[in-house]
């Protein structure tokens, strides 16, 4: 039996775990996933966590928590840039360090620098690192990758076929939509779009509504750079780019009924990106938008009485239209 | 008489509606919660039903946080959110109205219709400043009936500014002032101006607020605030009639539209429940890590509905 590799459930997992899991497994170790965000994971988070930081970061410490005695290595990549000239939210980037500092009697960490900003070549050095515990046999490195890349190209087809990590990763299945149902656009980084717990359960209640869901995860990534670039400058953090990219499309497009964008309470680029879709929605005033801000509060009233609301206004518009 | 129930259980107050089969009011009650919206609605039901025995209700709807739990009770035929019941109450009442401001106890929100359909609307986010159970608690603070809170706002020559960002921030403002000397009408005018303010900034920012407009809401009572309104927002600001139980009036709107006038039979449990005891207790669930708090709702010791679970295990069958 291999070494085992914790993987936090949560953050980039929705977006990139297939890759991941395939990679070392390759290498031959053990994979092993924290359960699904919880109450006990969301309070382990926030008790060990600095206070500053966003709600899904103060979730990667719970989970990190809930694996630390069960494995041989924990996973917490630096990811700094998964783009060319772009960069991911500096708290990505001080991930590791944050861990480190905050929480004791932690296994050893494999903590590669991910860094694509300049080049491709950076993800063969972050290969290169996290397989150091297990081997430094090149070849071997190389086959993992070719191998990681499969995987996940295989996931990022089947999220464009319009199905959600939830289905894929989670397998969890929702009603198939009505063909005259709503569709809606549901935008914001992966991590709380797809974190059922934060968000309260938003995908399977909209599913349940009888919606049909958009995600940007489903949209050509070449229609969203092109909406990006609507704005006057261009943006460095690539996951707002891509919310951003999206909710431009859907305002000019209007091949949606309505917009539901989730942003996390204290999230810096959530604050300024969605000012600006924000206010392009209410300068073209035609897609309705609702915005929704999440944080520790587990009152679902709030989330459903504004839901409810948002899909009778737009039942409503449609009936009169 | 033959109508609809219409009943909002809000954090505040319960505000029951009775209308006719036209919609018009006939009787209506605000209630204080008081925390126990079960036996709020009973009370109020009972006090309805003293005044008239041979009511026949066609349908009944509720709304406000406490719906499901009263739905339940009742036997609702529509269970609604808020924000939509006090929309399709305004636009009945005058189908002309293009903005609906609304205060209610721990709730804000801000409603913007055209041609009496929904267009935008907003709530406001976790924090409950500037509504009306702030509200509440400087009058008893200041000794102050909160009836009188707005003629007196009025009385004000000069009225003072308080910081109204934040609830705390803003009482610790109004002791520094009146430590200062201010008296009391200056004071709770900039009260007034200051909740105003913060609901324009938050809840309407950057709505577009065009005429006419109402307000609705028990903050609607405060004549203090709709002056302040009016001065900020340089429009006339008409309070309805039944400002305060808007909400009611919408879920009866409704609940007619549901049992289609009356065509299709109500799932009303009768004014029999006024003798039922309802009873609502809650248990943690130990089935796994989330430690849900579920809810037992049981009528004369008959479980009826139960919710508060993440996951279907506790699904009355």
């Amino acid at each position: 039996m291999g070494k085992t590799v914790g993987i936090p459930r949560c953050l980039l997992y929705y977006s990139y775990f297939p890759g991941w899991q395939t990679f070392f497994e390759e290498l031959g170790a053990e994979v092993v996933l924290s359960s699904p965000t919880n109450k006990e994971i969301m309070d382990l988070g926030i008790r060990n966590s600095v206070d500053e930081i966003c709600l899904p970061v103060k979730l990667f410490f719970g989970h990190v928590m809930a694996l630390k005695d069960k494995v041989d290595y924990i996973f917490v990549p630096r990811m700094m840039s998964v783009q060319r000239n772009e960069w991911i939210c500096p708290k990505f980037l001080g991930l590791p360090d944050m861990i480190k500092a905050q929480i004791r009697e932690l296994p050893p960490m494999i903590k590669p620098d991910v860094n694509l900003r300049k080049s491709r070549i950076g993800l063969y050095y972050a290969a290169k690192e996290a397989a150091r515990p297990f081997t430094k046999n090149n070849w071997q490195i190389m086959r993992g990758l070719f191998k990681a890349f499969s995987a996940q190209r295989n996931f990022d087809l089947e999220m464009k076929q319009g199905k959600t990590p939830l289905e894929i990763l989670e397998l969890q299945e929702f009603p198939e939509p009505e063909p005259e149902s709503l569709t809606l656009a549901l935008l914001g980084h992966p991590y709380l779009i797809y974190e059922s717990f934060i968000n309260m359960n938003l995908i399977s209640r909209m599913r349940d509504m009888g919606v049909r869901l958009i995600t940007p995860e489903m949209m050509p990534n070449s229609l969203i750079r092109k909406n990006a670039a609507k704005q006057p400058k261009n943006l460095f953090w690539t996951l707002n780019k891509v919310t951003l990219g999206a909710a431009n499309y859907f305002l000019s497009a209007k091949t949606v009924d309505g917009i539901v964008q989730l942003a996390s309470f204290g999230c810096g680029p959530d604050a300024l990106i969605n000012e600006l879709i924000e206010r392009r929605a209410r300068r073209e005033g035609q897609v309705p938008l609702l915005a929704i801000n999440l944080d520790e509060h587990t009152g679902e009233a709030g989330l459903v009485t504004r839901l409810e609301a948002f899909i009778d206004m737009i039942k409503w518009r449609r009936v009169t239209g | 008489m033959r109508g609809y129930l219409g009943i909002d259980v809000g954090s505040v107050s319960t505000n029951i509606v009775f209308t006719n089969e036209q919609m018009e009011v006939l009787d209506s009650l605000y209630i204080r919660t008081q925390g126990r919206p079960i036996d709020a609605v009973q009370r109020g039901m009972a006090q309805m039903y003293d005044k008239d025995g041979d009511l026949q209700i066609l349908g009944v709807g509720t709304t406000g946080s406490g719906r499901h739990l009263i739905g339940a009770m009742v036997g609702a035929d529509c269970i609604k959110n808020e924000i939509t019941a006090h929309a399709v109450a305004a636009s009945h009442l005058n189908p002309e109205v293009r903005t609906v401001l609304e205060i209610g106890g721990q709730d804000s929100k801000i409603i913007l219709l055209r041609q009496g359909i929904v267009v935008d609307f907003a709530m406001n986010t976790v924090c409950a400043a500037g509504t009306g159970s702030f509200l509440d608690q400087q009058a008893s603070r200041l000794g102050i009936p909160i009836e009188k809170f707005g003629e007196l706002a009025l009385q004000s020559q000069n009225p003072v500014r308080i910081a109204g960002r934040c609830s705390v921030f803003a009482e610790s403002d109004m002791i520094h002032k009146q430590q200062m000397g201010h008296n009391t009408s200056d004071i709770i005018a900039g009260l007034c101006a200051a909740l105003v303010r913060n609901y324009l900034n938050n809840v309407g920012k950057g709505k577009n607020i065009q005429e006419p407009v109402t307000f609705q809401g028990g903050v609607a009572a405060n004549v203090g605030i709709r002056q302040a309104f009016e001065d900020a927002l340089k429009v006339q600001v008409i309070v309805p009639e039944h400002y305060n139980v808007m909400g009611a009036i919408g879920c009866a709107l409704l609940a007619r539209e549901e049992v289609h006038n009356g065509e299709k039979s109500s799932k009303f449990k009768g004014f029999e429940m006024l003798d039922m005891e309802f009873q609502a207790s809650s248990f943690e669930c130990d089935g796994c890590p989330n430690h849900c708090e579920v809810i037992n709702f049981k009528q004369n010791g008959k479980l009826i509905a139960r919710w508060g679970a993440r996951c279907p295990r506790w699904e009355v069958g």
